[in-house]
């Protein structure tokens, strides 16, 4: 058993709020198994874990048997963001308003650059009047555009701006809050307009100082903990927090109390 | 608690010129902290400047050249075969305690199995000096497309050198590349700072064996804290962990023919 102590880590647990089930065709996961994901998750003491399905990127059809298949295997661990794909609108809309209230469901995840669509097209207008009206959480992958992969620009979260204008109420996680550290400054100042963005640094930038450069300008209360497994391992980010100088009031908050406050009653179903 | 021996920690050679002691005690207290108990230093400028007046204002430092758990890296090119007496520049930074030779084609431009570096290879081979290469500097489109054919070739035809890959551009490994590469050429070794993936180092110790993969903390594009504890964090067992983050390093750079 890892023991935590002896590097002076300590916490209750964790509220993992960004993580996938399912493979990606240009990653090598060696053996992998959903198993192996969770295993690890409980193993760092997380206790709920919210996911969306890889398979769905891809494939909308899929989607629900693969949700179901893992719901039946880890039961109220995991907390399930389904996908919006804005080339089928409806059909999306459609399988989210089905489902919803038959899983644990935690909201819909967009990601602009698997989806080739940017985030401030109309193609996801549809998605804004929906989330609007049903007091629904979007998880949106967003990153630099000012990155090698030129697709990146599609993730851009300060296009958001025209959405969030437009739609005040709707409440919007960026997912790697921009994914690059020379660009988390102006992602920071963005959000400080806006109430109801939520913040994650899950993904491969590993930087502690982004914890206190976002808790100075949005506050503590905005940011979630998020790890981007299977894809990074969780101790990349266990290490990160821990290393952010923060209190343990503001990495408490981080570690799971933002997100009982954001999605509210976690076993309702 | 378990002690490092990093193999991979770069620095502005500048901040640590002579006299510079403030800086320097830093740098020990940093490595000290994290228990990083031996440490091979590259100088940026190597990379970004000139290969040369970088490793002369890092490896001829006589501040750093009189701590006992500090060794270098030389950055090399081509041209270290036509411009100078390759035995003679290589034994002079062997005695300033340089361990490892870096290089970097991409953003030096230059061919890696070419007339002069194949010169080169047979000189490290010879002397058993492992070499440090970058997955991404063999990305010579920028979009993924790498020249495996080539690592394979200097693999194999140089089989006396241990290459010590790294990849600094984190996606590179989650690729289908390298497994195939550690189960063919037993002189690779993987530095693990960007072993990113679930359970990954864990599974190239099983798959492999613990001593195919080195401790490097790719510091300051990393912290130490985060390289070091995700090794800590390892359920591997104790002593698969000791040659990682020590042993296995310290074991192929005693294997260097210095005299």
């Amino acid at each position: 058993m890892v023991d935590l102590d002896k590097l002076g880590i300590n916490y209750e647990k964790i509220i993992d709020s960004h993580i996938h089930l399912g493979v990606l065709a240009n990653t090598y996961y060696q053996n992998y198994s959903d198993k192996k994901v969770i295993d690890i998750q409980k193993r760092f003491k997380v206790v709920k874990s919210f996911c969306s399905h890889c398979i769905a990127f891809s494939s909308l059809d899929r989607q629900m048997d693969a949700v179901e298949k893992a719901s039946g295997q880890f039961g109220s661990h995991l907390y399930w963001y389904l996908i919006y794909n804005p080339n089928y609108p409806e059909k999306s809309i459609k399988i989210i308003d089905e489902n919803k209230d038959k899983i644990n469901f935690a909201g819909v995840k967009i990601h602009p650059v698997f989806h080739l669509t940017s985030i401030n097209s109309k193609k996801y207008f549809p998605l804004w009047e929906y989330a609007s009206s049903n007091n629904i959480i979007t998880l949106t992958h967003s990153w630099s555009p000012d990155t090698p992969n030129p697709k990146q620009h599609l993730s851009n979260p300060l296009l958001l701006k025209c959405v969030l204008e437009r739609y005040g109420d709707i409440k919007i996680i960026l997912a790697h809050s921009g994914g690059k550290v020379p660009f988390y400054d102006k992602v920071a100042d963005f959000g400080k307009n806006y109430e109801n963005l939520y913040y994650d640094f899950a993904g491969d930038t590993l930087y502690p100082p982004v914890f206190r450069k976002f808790i100075d300008k949005v506050g503590a209360d905005k940011i979630l903990f998020g790890s981007d497994m299977p894809m990074i391992d969780i101790r990349y980010h266990i290490l990160n927090i821990f290393n952010a100088g923060l209190i343990k009031e503001e990495r408490e908050k981080i570690l799971y109390l933002n997100a009982i406050k954001l999605f509210g009653n976690l076993d309702k179903n | 608690m378990q002690k490092y021996f990093d193999c991979n920690l770069w620095v502005e050679g500048y901040e640590y010129k002579n006299g510079a002691t403030d800086k320097i005690n830093e740098l020990e207290k940093k490595l000290k902290k994290n228990n990083i108990d031996k440490a091979i230093l590259t100088n940026k400028l190597s990379l970004s400047y000139d290969w040369e007046i970088g490793n002369s204002e890092l490896i001829e430092n006589s501040e750093l050249q009189k701590k006992e758990n500090i060794f270098f890296s030389a950055v090399i090119v081509p041209e270290l075969f036509t411009d100078k007496n390759l035995e003679k520049y290589m034994k002079k930074r062997l005695k300033e305690k340089a361990r490892i030779i870096r290089i970097f084609p991409k953003s030096h431009l230059f061919y890696i199995n070419d007339f002069y570096m194949n010169k080169v290879y047979d000189f490290l081979s010879n002397y058993r000096i492992p070499l440090m290469i970058d997955l991404k500097q063999l990305d010579i489109t920028s979009n993924k497309s790498f020249a495996i054919w080539d690592l394979k070739d200097l693999l194999s035809r140089h089989k006396g050198m241990p290459v010590i890959m790294e990849c600094s551009l984190k996606q590179l490994m989650f690729s289908r590349l390298f497994y195939p590469l550690l189960a063919e050429y037993e002189n690779l070794y993987i530095e693990l700072s960007n072993l990113l993936l679930i359970d990954q180092i864990e599974d190239i110790a099983k798959r492999f064996g613990s001593h195919r993969i080195i401790f490097g903390s790719n510091y300051p594009n990393l912290d130490l804290e985060i390289s070091a504890g995700r090794l800590m964090l390892s359920d591997l067992p104790e002593k698969m962990l000791e040659d990682i983050a020590y042993k296995n390093l310290e074991k192929i750079l005693r294997r260097i023919k210095i005299g």
